[in-house]
C-alpha cells in the first residue's frame, strides 16, 4: 500500500463498492464471457462516475488541508478488472476440456480478488436488484466506509499507523493500523497466516463486550497487495496520548500515589479481561498503554505481537526488551504471566518515571533484572534456558525500595509479587486486583489527578525506607 | 430455504466430512468448517457461489482456526479426489494452481464476509463432560454394553449436516443428542422420579424438554434429507 503506486498520490484502501461490484462480476462470470464483458464495461463506467463524485466531494469539503480519501485508484481498478478478464478467457478452454461443472464454476467464480466489505443486506450480492441498488446508492453509500486521512501517526516494526476520520460514524477519529503480512516462504503456504486469523478472530470476539480499559477494534480490512503480501488494516478508536508521553508531560514531583493506584487498577482490570478471554498481550509497555484526557487507561496492541512475530525476525528494528519477562528472555515461551511481569515493570516506572530495567541486550536485561530481584535458586532455572544459571552473578540485592523509593508497604508487596522470577508463582491479574493495595480507599481513587499534593502522603507513611527482610 | 437448496447443502456437508476424514482431521475442525459454511450461506445466496469451492475453503480455514497443520496442497488434492471419484488424481499443473489460487482468494473472502468472527463454541466439549457424568449415573453393566458415547458422538457430528447448529446453544445441542442417544438405546437415567431436577437441567439450567424436542425434530429432519440425497 504505497501511496506512490497511485497516480494521484492517494492512499489506497479497500473500497466497499468496488469489491462488491467485482463480486457481482465474478458471480456473473459463470454465465457467459460475453455477458461478463458487458458487465465489466458497465461497472467500469460506474466506477468513473463514482470516482468523479468522490473527487467532487473532496473539493467541496471546507477543510484547510486537502483530505485524502482512502480509496483505490482508478488504475488499480482497471488492473484488477483486466486481470479478471484475462483469467476468465484463459481458463475457458481448459474447463471445457477436462472439467465437469463444479470445477468450471470453481475456476470462474472464485476470482473475486477483493472480498467485499460485508454489508448487512445480503441482496447486495444478487444480480437482479442491481438496478435499484444503483439508483439508491449515490450519496449515502459513496461516503460509507471511506476513511478520511488526517495524519501519519507513526511507523513501527510492523507497519504504519494513520489517524483518520470516519464520516460514516459522525466523523469519529480512528487510528488505522496497517500491518503487512508476509506469507511465509518456507512452506509456500498461501492465504492468511494461521496466527493472524486466530488473533483477529479472538479480538473480534471482544467487540461485543466493550471493556473500558481495552482499546476498541472497530473494523478489519484486508487486501492482497502482491503475491507475497497481505495488507491488514485494523481500525481502532483513536487516543492521542500513551502512558510514555503521559509520564513525560507529568511535572517533576511525579504522579501522586492515588493516581498511580488508579492507573494500576485500570491496567490490571484490562489485563484480567484479556487473560479471561484467552489473549496474551505479549508486548505490554508504556507505548502500548493509552491514557485519555479524562484519565481512562486503555490497553492497545494486544495480541498483535503474534501476528507480526514472524516478520519481526526479518526486520532490523530494535524491539524493546525492558518489559520482557525473564522466562521469555531465557526460553522464548509465552503465557499470561509475561504480561503481569510487564505490569510490574510499568508499576515501578510509574513511581520512578524511567524504566526499571534498561537492558541493551538479552543477557544485559537479565543481569539488570537479577540485580534487583536477585538470582533465583538453581532449582527454579528453566531446563530449556538458553543461558546458564552460573553465568550470572549471585549477589544479594538491596531491598526493592532502593530502586523504587516512595513505595508504601502494600505497593511494595504487590510489586514484589509481580516481579517474581518463576512465572508459575507470579501473581495473576485477577488475584492482583484483590491485593490489599487496592483495597484501602477504593472510593477516592478515581477522583484525583493530584500530582504534587499527595507527594508527601507516601512519606507520611514513614515506613517506605524500612528495609525488607528477605 | 428451498428443499433443493437443503439437499445441496446436505451434499456439500457430506463432502466436507468425507474430505475431512480423509485428511485425518478431528471432529472439531470439521465442525468448525461446517459452521463457517452454514454461517456463510445463511447470509449469501447459493446461486451466486459454487458451494463446493466454499466447502473446500471452509475446510482450509477451519484447519487454520483450530491450529491443525494441514497443507493446502493436501486439502486440494484430497478434495479434488473426493469430488471426482472417477478421475485420476490431480497433477501439479495449471488446474492445481488455479484451484489453489481460488481457495486462497476465497479464504480471504470468507473471512471478510464473516467479519473475522470465526471462533465458535462447539457442543463437543460439553458432550464429553455430560457423558462422563452419565457414565457415573448409569449402571456399570449398561454403560459397558451399550455404545452410548459413540451413538451420541455420531449424532452430534451428523447435526452439522443442517444449519440447526447455528440456531441453538452448544449446551442445548449436546444435551439433545445425549437425550436422543439414550432413547435410541432404550436407556433411562436412574432415579429421575426422586430427583428435584431433570437430568438435563443439571447440565444446562435453561434447557427445557420443549427445546430438546425441537432440536431432535430437526435432527430427524436432517436424516430424512439423507434419504432424498443419493450417495
Amino acid at each position: 500500500m504505497k501511496s506512490s503506486d497511485s497516480p494521484n498520490g492517494k492512499l489506497k484502501m479497500p473500497s466497499p463498492q468496488l469489491q462488491q461490484q467485482q463480486l457481482v462480476v465474478a458471480a456473473a462470470a459463470a454465465n457467459s464471457p460475453h455477458q461478463l464483458q458487458q458487465q465489466l464495461q458497465h461497472h467500469h463506467h460506474h466506477h468513473q462516475q463514482q470516482q468523479q463524485q468522490s473527487q467532487q466531494a473532496q473539493v467541496l469539503q471546507p477543510l484547510k488541508q486537502q483530505p485524502q480519501v482512502l480509496q483505490p485508484s482508478r488504475q488499480q481498478q482497471q488492473q484488477q478488472q483486466q486481470h479478471q478478464q484475462h483469467f476468465i478467457q484463459h481458463s475457458q478452454p481448459q474447463t471445457q476440456q477436462h472439467s465437469p461443472r463444479h470445477l468450471q464454476q470453481t475456476q470462474s467464480k472464485c476470482h473475486a480478488s477483493q472480498p467485499p466489505q460485508q454489508h448487512h443486506h445480503p441482496h447486495h450480492q444478487q444480480q437482479q436488484p442491481q438496478q435499484q441498488q444503483q439508483q439508491q446508492r449515490p450519496q449515502k453509500e459513496t461516503h460509507e466506509r471511506h476513511y478520511e486521512f488526517l495524519a501519519h501517526v507513526g511507523s513501527g516494526a510492523y507497519g504504519q499507523v494513520f489517524k483518520a476520520r470516519d464520516p460514516a460514524r459522525e466523523n469519529v477519529v480512528v487510528a488505522i493500523k496497517q500491518i503487512r503480512i508476509r506469507r511465509s516462504g518456507r512452506s509456500h503456504e498461501k492465504g492468511m497466516p494461521m496466527a493472524a486469523i486466530r488473533e483477529i478472530s479472538l479480538l473480534k470476539q471482544l467487540e461485543t463486550r466493550e471493556h473500558p480499559n481495552i482499546v476498541q477494534l472497530l473494523d478489519v480490512h484486508h487486501q492482497d497487495i502482491s503475491d507475497r503480501d497481505i495488507c491488514l488494516s485494523l481500525v481502532f478508536e483513536f487516543i492521542d496520548q500513551d502512558l510514555n508521553t503521559y509520564l513525560e508531560r507529568c511535572p517533576p514531583p511525579g504522579l501522586g500515589p492515588d493516581r498511580i493506584r488508579d492507573l494500576m487498577l485500570q491496567m490490571l482490570h484490562g489485563l484480567d479481561f484479556l487473560h479471561a478471554n484467552r489473549i496474551v498481550h505479549r508486548d505490554l509497555k508504556p507505548q502500548n498503554i493509552l491514557v485519555t484526557r479524562s484519565g481512562v487507561l486503555k490497553l492497545a496492541d494486544f495480541g498483535l505481537a503474534r501476528i507480526y512475530a514472524s516478520d519481526m525476525k526479518l526486520t532490523t528494528v530494535v524491539v524493546t526488551l525492558w518489559y520482557r519477562a525473564p522466562e521469555v528472555l531465557l526460553t522464548g515461551k509465552y503465557a499470561t504471566a509475561v504480561d503481569t511481569w510487564s505490569c510490574g515493570c510499568i508499576f515501578a516506572e510509574l513511581f520512578i518515571r524511567r524504566p526499571l530495567f534498561k537492558g541493551n541486550s538479552e543477557g544485559d536485561q537479565l543481569k539488570k533484572i537479577f540485580d534487583v530481584i536477585g538470582l533465583p535458586d538453581l532449582s527454579e532455572w528453566p531446563e530449556s534456558a538458553v543461558l546458564l544459571w552460573n553465568s550470572f552473578r549471585n549477589t544479594r540485592p538491596p531491598p526493592i525500595d532502593h530502586f523504587v523509593p516512595e513505595l508504601d508497604n502494600q505497593a511494595r508487596d504487590l510489586l514484589e509479587k509481580l516481579l517474581v522470577f518463576n512465572p508459575d508463582r507470579r501473581i495473576i491479574a485477577r488475584a492482583a486486583l484483590n491485593h490489599p493495595y487496592f483495597r484501602d480507599d477504593l472510593e477516592s481513587i478515581r477522583t484525583t489527578s493530584s500530582l504534587s499534593a499527595s507527594e508527601n502522603d507516601s512519606f507520611s507513611d514513614g515506613r517506605s525506607d524500612t528495609p525488607v527482610s528477605k | 430455504m428451498s428443499e433443493s437448496e437443503t439437499r445441496v447443502h446436505f451434499r456439500v456437508m457430506r463432502y466436507i466430512r468425507e474430505a475431512g476424514l480423509k485428511l485425518h482431521l478431528e471432529n472439531v475442525p470439521i465442525a468448525t468448517a461446517s459452521t463457517i459454511y452454514h454461517r456463510f450461506f445463511r447470509e449469501y445466496q447459493l446461486k451466486d457461489y459454487d458451494p463446493f469451492l466454499i466447502g473446500v475453503t471452509c475446510l482450509s480455514l477451519a484447519c487454520k482456526i483450530e491450529e491443525q497443520n494441514v497443507r493446502l496442497r493436501d486439502i486440494i488434492n484430497v478434495c479434488y479426489r473426493t469430488l471426482h471419484k472417477n478421475k485420476a488424481p490431480l497433477e501439479i499443473g495449471d488446474t492445481f494452481w488455479q484451484l489453489r489460487e481460488s481457495v486462497t482468494q476465497c479464504e480471504l473472502y470468507l473471512l471478510r464476509a464473516l467479519k473475522f468472527k470465526v471462533v465458535f463454541d462447539h457442543p463437543h466439549k460439553y458432550l464429553c463432560h455430560y457423558l462422563k457424568a452419565v457414565s457415573d449415573w448409569l449402571e456399570p453393566r449398561h454403560w459397558e454394553e451399550v455404545p452410548l458415547g459413540r451413538t451420541a458422538w455420531a449424532l452430534l457430528c451428523d447435526c452439522y449436516h443442517s444449519d440447526l447448529v447455528l440456531e441453538h446453544k452448544a449446551q442445548h445441542l449436546a444435551v439433545s443428542v445425549l437425550y436422543l442417544a439414550l432413547q435410541c438405546h432404550g436407556l433411562e437415567v436412574p432415579l429421575q422420579r426422586q430427583a428435584a431436577l431433570r437430568w438435563y437441567q443439571v447440565f444446562s439450567r435453561d434447557v427445557s424438554l420443549e427445546i430438546i424436542q425441537t432440536i431432535i425434530t430437526k435432527i430427524m429432519a436432517a436424516y430424512d434429507v439423507e434419504n432424498q440425497v443419493p450417495r
